[in-house]
């Protein structure tokens, strides 16, 4: 029915199979969508955030997407500035799942808000001693540009490239993709560090505040390097995910175990900065700040084996598996590294986010508590809902794999 | 931050924050309006045409951008750098004046070609009438590939065509394919039936030179390589039962289809 739409030379599934397939996603998101209109209209008591909790799953979730979206500005750098020209395989991916990470974000953010048509007073009230003013002016700025980056691709459906006017823009717009991915990297270096920046300023909190490295507190610097690890390893999930999903091979494998090498060697840097940082925490930040330490990892539930995990179990172990050209060969052990280094920064994000604010910094505070309500969660699902639609959705009519077509034909010509 | 927020002063930090952000968002805007003011500064037909082609030529898989001398056996896996323009093809000179020696063998490929004419990739041959004056129709693949189509819609008389733009345009049900022409020059004539049209087209200076266009013994070659792109195209759910090989290929190869040519076409007659 919808045969004219599809990419040329590549098979896809009947409608009415894609159409039942993402239909419980799309009540998913319904569902998100009503959470979302009860908490514009009846106030953000529908949340179990308060006053002490403010930071809850939004926020995490924020963050850990933004993380997770930084396979689009580096990707875009690598193959754009750089000439990494293997990249030109996933680029279409990396820039769909970014725009959807980015977009997610922002949507959630101006739930979390709580009042979205005051938005635009973050920029025309900014408070400049706030991270958050950074980060909202590249946020926004940044989403531009993916939806700039995102017209391309939309264009080279089939049916739009036969109209002539349309085919030129893309001709003539993708010329400029290099000044789009050097501006992406300009804004992702800066709200990417500013979010880790927004933590290590806070004197009150003495388990994230950090030492300032020139202007901004090291988490700053720490937020970027995570952010580039992971982004490669979650585009290569990714990836490997709509394969087996679709049952077709859809990039070569060396791209595959590029990124994971990428990604490897990112996770090693921000490790060894990562254990220095600590190390300079433990032995003089916080005992400065009157806390020694091990304090805060004296509860059971956040106790010293999250560090540690966080530090070496999916951080320094999935990197020097990534860094052995012998392991990474294999797909399984390349898969398995990938996804620890994901759950590692997701894991960071909650510590920074969660324990930060769980953790009592006062003589009368306790350990404080939360679960989110069952409207966070039906937020939190709507963006996942909405993120599986729009890929589902490119993945079906758009050339998001430009290998994909090849790979097909050297299938056949094998069979 | 902003001069109008009650007590606002100036400060480095005020001023280097906007100059950056403005410099940013300057730079987005102009990418994207340059873009808009590209695409509209191409908007005359040449420009057009060419950035079609090339974008068309980009997209083309590597069986089909062989050069001619590679389809020949004259060297080993060459693909063409230049969108098969070999009148400015610095290697095709060269592979010319050395006079490589050929495969000896022909293949059997089941179709017509004419020992008189040369072949344009878009499955179009051109026949010179006279000095400066050739024909133009569609070769015997592009012919099957087409069967009875529903419409041809030629060019005016007097019009321009050129190299690897559209010469005229075939319906058939919701198909349609814009015909590449070969050359350059004028139109002077058109016609014939559905199923075996022609073009008569006057020769512009640069359209004399025919050096970009397959000579019969290396359109032998090609067109084996397209059979087997045109069986590559089958191999989804295009075509019922079909056997791998063997046999001829029908003479209206849509009728013989599941589904509307549209995904044949586009992908034989090269098309955006």
């Amino acid at each position: 029915m919808d045969n004219y739409l599809l990419p040329r030379g590549v098979y896809r599934g009947p409608l009415w199979k894609f159409s039942l397939l993402m239909f419980p996603w799309v009540l998913l998101l319904a569902w998100g969508l009503y959470a979302v209109f009860l908490c514009l209209a009846e106030g953000l008591n529908q949340t179990n955030m308060d006053n002490r909790f403010a930071f809850g799953l939004w926020i995490y979730l924020d963050l850990t997407v933004i993380a997770l979206g930084a396979g689009a500005f580096s990707t875009g750098f690598l193959l754009y500035i750089l000439k990494r020209h293997e990249l030109k395989a996933v680029i279409n991916s990396a820039v769909v799942l970014g725009l959807i990470c980015y977009s997610g974000a922002v949507a959630i953010l101006m739930v979390d808000v709580g009042q979205p048509l005051r938005a635009w007073f973050t920029f025309w009230h900014p408070n400049t001693h706030s991270m958050l003013t950074e980060v909202t002016f590249c946020l926004t700025c940044y989403l531009i540009v993916l939806l700039l980056e995102y017209v391309p691709i939309v264009l080279k459906n089939r049916k739009l490239r036969q109209i002539p006017s349309f085919l030129v823009f893309e001709f003539e717009f993708h010329k400029l993709m290099p000044v789009l991915a050097g501006v992406g990297t300009v804004l992702s270096f800066f709200h990417q560090g500013s979010l880790g920046g927004l933590y290590g300023v806070m004197r009150g909190r003495p388990f994230v505040f950090r030492e300032e490295i020139g202007i901004w507190p090291s988490t700053f610097f720490l937020f970027i390097l995570s952010a580039i690890a992971a982004g490669p390893s979650f585009l290569l999930l990714t990836t490997w995910l709509v394969e087996r999903i679709s049952g077709k091979r859809l990039v070569k494998r060396d791209v595959l175990q590029f990124l994971g090498r990428l990604s490897g060697i990112l996770i090693i840097v921000y490790v060894l900065f990562k254990a220095v940082d600590t190390l300079i925490w433990i032995n003089s930040t916080s005992p400065a700040s009157g806390f020694p330490a091990f304090e805060y990892y004296e509860r059971k539930e956040f106790g010293t084996w999250i560090l540690l995990s966080e530090i070496i179990l999916f951080g320094l172990v999935p990197g020097l598996i990534l860094m052995r050209k012998r392991w990474r060969s294999d797909i399984r052990i390349l898969l398995g590294s990938a996804l620890m280094i994901v759950l590692g920064i997701a894991l960071n994000r909650f510590v920074l986010t969660i324990q930060t604010l769980a953790l009592p910094t006062l003589t009368f505070d306790k350990f404080l508590s939360y679960a989110p309500s069952w409207q966070e969660v039906a937020a939190f699902a709507a963006v996942i809902a909405y993120g599986v639609l729009l890929y589902s959705i490119s993945f079906r009519y758009l050339p998001l794999f430009p290998q994909e077509r090849e790979m097909a034909r050297s299938q056949e010509a094998r069979a | 931050m902003t001069p109008w927020v009650y007590e606002f002063r100036w400060e480095t930090g005020h001023i280097l924050f906007l100059l950056l952000f403005l410099s940013v968002a300057i730079t987005v805007a102009a990418a994207f309006l340059a873009a808009l003011y590209r695409s509209s500064r191409d908007r005359s037909p040449n420009l057009q045409n060419r950035i079609i082609w090339k974008a068309i030529f980009d997209e083309l898989p590597r069986e089909a951008r062989s050069c001619r001398h590679e389809l020949a056996g004259e060297v080993r896996n060459r693909p063409c750098p230049n969108g098969f323009n070999c009148r400015t093809c610095v290697t095709h000179a060269l592979l010319l004046r050395e006079n490589r020696t050929p495969i000896s063998e022909f293949p059997a490929v089941g179709l017509e070609i004419p020992e008189d004419r040369l072949y344009h990739r878009g499955h179009t041959w051109i026949k010179p009438e006279s000095e400066d004056s050739v024909r133009i129709g569609l070769d015997d693949l592009g012919k099957r590939l087409a069967g009875s189509v529903d419409q041809v819609i030629f060019p005016t008389l007097g019009d321009k065509v050129e190299v690897n733009g559209v010469c005229c345009t075939m319906k058939r049900g919701g198909a349609l394919a814009r015909i590449l022409s070969p050359v350059e020059g004028t139109v002077v004539a058109a016609g014939g039936s559905e199923s075996d049209w022609f073009l008569r087209v006057k020769l512009s200076e640069a359209g004399k030179d025919l050096r970009h266009l397959l000579t019969p013994r290396e359109a032998r070659f090609w067109l084996l390589k397209e059979l087997e792109r045109l069986q590559m195209c089958f191999s989804g759910s295009l075509a019922g039962i079909t056997l791998a090989d063997g046999g001829n290929l029908v003479p209206d190869v849509p009728s013989a289809m599941k589904e509307d040519c549209a995904m044949v076409w586009e992908e034989m007659f090269l098309q955006p």
